[in-house]
């Protein structure tokens, strides 16, 4: 909430934030409202954002509708490259599972995704590959998140296992 | 040359030492008041207004009843019920407590000529109204020591209250258990709500306990500094007073010393006035001086801040 | 879930405003009633006047549109640098100096006609642009508050203002401090016969459109408000936030200064003032009152001048002070920019609102 949206803006002007750059949404000086309009209220219904309408302030929507309303701007670029951390946490069930469904058809369209969470459910749900993290390194690497079995990754969550440099090397040199 | 050694020979006086003091102490007594406001997270915006109302009622009290201790008492009300007013706003009725504050520096300017003139008949400035002023008092040792003596003694009773207050805030804030709330307030008030501190009930305190302080600099300004009440005679040392605890850290010492500065600032503009310098230019340099204060004290907080980052 | 506009969900916030700005002046208007019973021998004359006076005459409406231009400027201007959360007081300051600007055009640079004020007026801006943009720069390189000092700069500035004016353009022959004459070609013509209303009232007008376009319709104006409803946010979408800073102040202290310059080149042949008039001052005001909303700014101006030209009439006609106008505004601006006030009633319109929906 505090980086994310400006809560007494409007959804709309929440959606706008990073496409305004370019002249796509500009006629001459001027911002083109209609386009503008047109778009967000696209955006809105996509991504189901649970509203009467764009116009409505952004504080007046449900934790899980205003992190559909970042995911809506963050995705919606064509992004190369996306780093979703704790994307769903204190989420409600309904927009954790859209916001999922929308990560996956990132990965499909091409985009690279960084998921970082601490929602084990969530991370063997949806990684191709999956990274562990403990005190700060990175302490193991699986290149295939299926094969990986709950308690191997226990171990390394705890710190009680590491992998060598040479398997964890394998994410950046396969 | 000679205008040169004309200045100095102005400013390296006993006479301007004393006149320093005397500048400084409604400073002095609002810069206060900010720190125990500051200290407990609530920025006393209204410090103008309390210290105008507090300098009309202090006059019409002591008019009136022809008491010097019940005009203090009136004028200490007076600024307590314009701060009470500004904690009921800010706190309760949750308006952004910098708009409450400027608007009710607007509301007092008017307000206090109004005032005045619904009591008194005067337009402006209180002439009709016979207010007492504050002694001046002699004391016996030190107004025999030579250079200091004349700067040290001879003051305005009040003068030598502000210096003792700033005693009394730091033992306030540091040595009582109500300082210490304040203080846990200021610093972090989830972690003070969360062992059983009522935050709401400390900041109206801090404000509160701030605008008394800051209406004894009022009383002052009409009962000591001059002897009427005149419309808008406060003439921004509220918001200089702001700059003051800014410099000094929201400590009292520290605010203090800068309180100092800023009389120093106003009591050499006045010196300087005998010079070839236009007024008009002599007249800024108090403001500019706060100016140069408030960035000074702004680059030593980001210098801290840096020094933490590493 | 269909997306269109329900008007019905805006109205209740809308209706809710109105009814919190309409209880908010009824409490203060309730205040002046009691304050004016209490103190006035003549109540009901001190009434009529405060409610009636500026309608008794066209030349008494004259003075409230009068009055209503340069606070229009001047809330215009305050509206701007809030939007971006900048709590710049200096219109004051550059309100001032704006029309010290335009009285030395006016005096010591002769242009002709229709060129000459509109020289005078953009210059008078340049300078109320730079007056209210130091401020900006002591914040940005140093991080000093904008508040405290670009309140001290109004003094600054007005000293030096009034040095120029007391020694570089006084009329000696004057009975009082004052300027030499303008020249005729710099002033703006009065529109409204009986009245002083001046063209100035067109240049206001335009003023405000622009204003109103600029925030609204364009990107530097989108930049602006992102960065004054949450500046971490504005960053992160790539905003310049420094550059935000810095021309919103600026852009508020050109305003102030063009409505320096109209003001004294409208309403003024010399230039008279020997303290700070306080427009600058009343935009905070106007600012509040019109919710930044640089469309109601105009209104809310209106509304202001409406008032103190009342209680001008009042002060003069009755024993009761103008002054008195200061406590009633005072007390409409706190309860109107009060979050809180009313706020359980509004809690109990949604509810009932969306009982409705169901």
């Amino acid at each position: 909430m505090t980086l994310g949206v400006a809560k007494m803006a409007t959804i709309e002007e929440n959606l706008m934030s990073t496409y305004l750059d370019g002249n796509e949404f500009k006629k001459g000086i001027f911002l083109n409202m209609k386009k503008i309009n047109e778009w967000a209220k696209d955006k809105v219904s996509e991504f189901i954002v649970k509203t009467d309408s764009e116009k409505a302030m952004v504080k007046m929507l449900s934790g899980g509708n205003i992190q559909k309303v970042v995911v809506a701007r963050e995705f919606s670029n064509n992004p190369k490259f996306i780093v979703a951390d704790q994307p769903t946490r204190g989420i409600d069930i309904g927009a954790a599972k859209f916001i999922h469904k929308k990560l996956i058809e990132l990965r499909d369209k091409g985009s690279a995704v960084l998921l970082v969470s601490a929602d084990l459910t969530e991370v063997m749900d949806l990684s191709d590959s999956l990274m562990v993290m403990y005190g700060g390194e990175i302490v193991a690497y699986f290149e295939d998140a299926s094969q990986v079995d709950e308690m191997q990754l226990g171990r390394y969550m705890l710190g009680i296992e590491r992998q060598t440099p040479e398997e964890i090397g394998r994410c950046v040199y396969e | 040359m000679s205008d040169i050694l004309a200045f100095l020979s102005n400013i390296l006086t006993p006479d301007f030492g004393y006149s320093v003091l005397r500048v400084t102490t409604p400073i002095l007594f609002a810069a206060l008041a900010a720190v125990i406001c500051e200290k407990a997270g609530v920025m006393n915006i209204a410090l103008e207004g309390i210290m105008l109302t507090a300098a009309l009622f202090g006059v019409i009290g002591s008019a009136i009843t022809d008491s010097l201790i019940v005009g203090l008492l009136f004028a200490i009300a007076g600024g307590v019920l314009i701060s009470a007013i500004l904690a009921y706003f800010a706190l309760y009725l949750k308006t952004d407590i910098i708009l409450s504050g400027i608007a009710l520096n607007m509301l007092t300017v008017g307000g206090t000529i109004f005032l005045l003139s619904a009591v008194s008949g005067d337009k402006g400035t209180s002439t009709s109204l016979q207010s007492l002023v504050f002694p001046k008092v002699d004391i016996p040792l030190i107004e025999s020591i030579p250079v200091l003596g004349p700067i040290l003694s001879g003051h305005n009773i009040l003068t030598y209250v502000a210096f003792i207050m700033v005693l009394l805030v730091f033992i306030l804030l540091y040595k009582t258990r109500l300082g210490l709330r304040i203080r846990a307030v200021g610093e972090n008030s989830d972690a003070a709500a969360s062992v059983g501190i009522s935050v709401k009930k400390i900041q109206v305190i801090a404000l509160l306990l701030g605008g008394a302080i800051a209406s004894l600099g009022g009383a002052y300004m009409s009962m000591g500094y001059l002897s009427h009440f005149s419309k808008n005679m406060v003439a921004g040392r509220g918001f200089i007073a702001l700059a003051a605890e800014a410099m000094g850290q929201a400590t009292p010492l520290g605010t203090m010393f800068a309180s100092l500065l800023f009389g120093f600032a106003e009591a050499f503009s006045y010196t300087m006035q005998s010079l070839s310098i236009p007024a008009e230019f002599v007249r800024m340099i108090p403001y500019l001086a706060t100016v140069v204060g408030l960035v000074i004290y702004a680059q030593t907080q980001m210098m801290k801040k840096k020094k933490l980052k590493k | 879930m269909n997306n269109t506009v329900k008007p019905k969900k805006l109205k209740t916030d809308t209706k809710f405003e109105i009814i919190r700005f309409a209880a908010a002046i009824g409490i203060s208007i309730s205040l002046a009633f009691i304050i004016i019973l209490f103190v006035s021998d003549d109540p009901m004359l001190a009434i009529q006047k405060l409610f009636l006076g500026p309608i008794e005459s066209t030349r008494r409406f004259g003075n409230v549109i009068e009055l209503a231009i340069p606070l229009t400027f001047a809330g215009l201007a305050i509206s701007v640098m809030f939007k971006a959360n900048q709590f710049n007081m200096g219109a004051e300051g550059a309100f001032f100096i704006g029309a010290v600007m335009a009285a030395i055009v006016a005096i010591k640079i002769p242009l002709p006609p229709f060129i000459h004020p509109i020289f005078a007026i953009l210059l008078a801006g340049l300078m109320g642009g730079i007056v209210c943009a130091i401020p900006a720069v002591l914040k940005v390189k140093w991080g000093a508050s904008e508040l405290v000092s670009s309140l001290m700069l109004n003094y600054v500035f007005f000293n030096l203002g009034i040095y120029i004016i007391n020694n570089k353009l006084r009329d000696v022959n004057a009975g009082a401090m004052a300027s030499v004459e303008f020249e005729p070609s710099a002033m703006l013509t009065k529109l409204v016969p009986k009245t002083r209303i001046h063209m100035g009232i067109f240049i206001v007008i335009v003023t405000a459109i622009i204003v109103y376009l600029f925030l609204n319709r364009t990107k530097r104006g989108y930049d602006l408000r992102m960065t004054g409803y949450n500046m971490n946010f504005a960053k992160y979408s790539g905003i310049k936030t420094t550059a935000v800073i810095l021309y919103s102040q600026f852009i508020g202290g050109f305003i102030a200064g063009i409505g320096g310059a109209t003001e004294m080149l409208g309403m003024y042949s010399r230039f008279k003032w020997q303290a700070l008039p306080g427009y600058g001052f009343d935009g905070i005001i106007v600012a509040i009152l019109a919710k930044n909303n640089p469309v109601l700014v105009p209104v809310a101006a209106f509304f202001l001048a409406y008032l103190r030209i009342g209680a001008d009439r009042m002060g003069s006609a009755t024993d009761l002070t103008y002054e008195m106008v200061s406590i009633i505004q005072g007390v409409i601006i706190m309860l109107i920019a009060a979050q809180s006030f009313l706020a359980k009633y509004k809690q109990r319109m949604v509810v009932k609102e969306a009982k409705i929906d169901e």
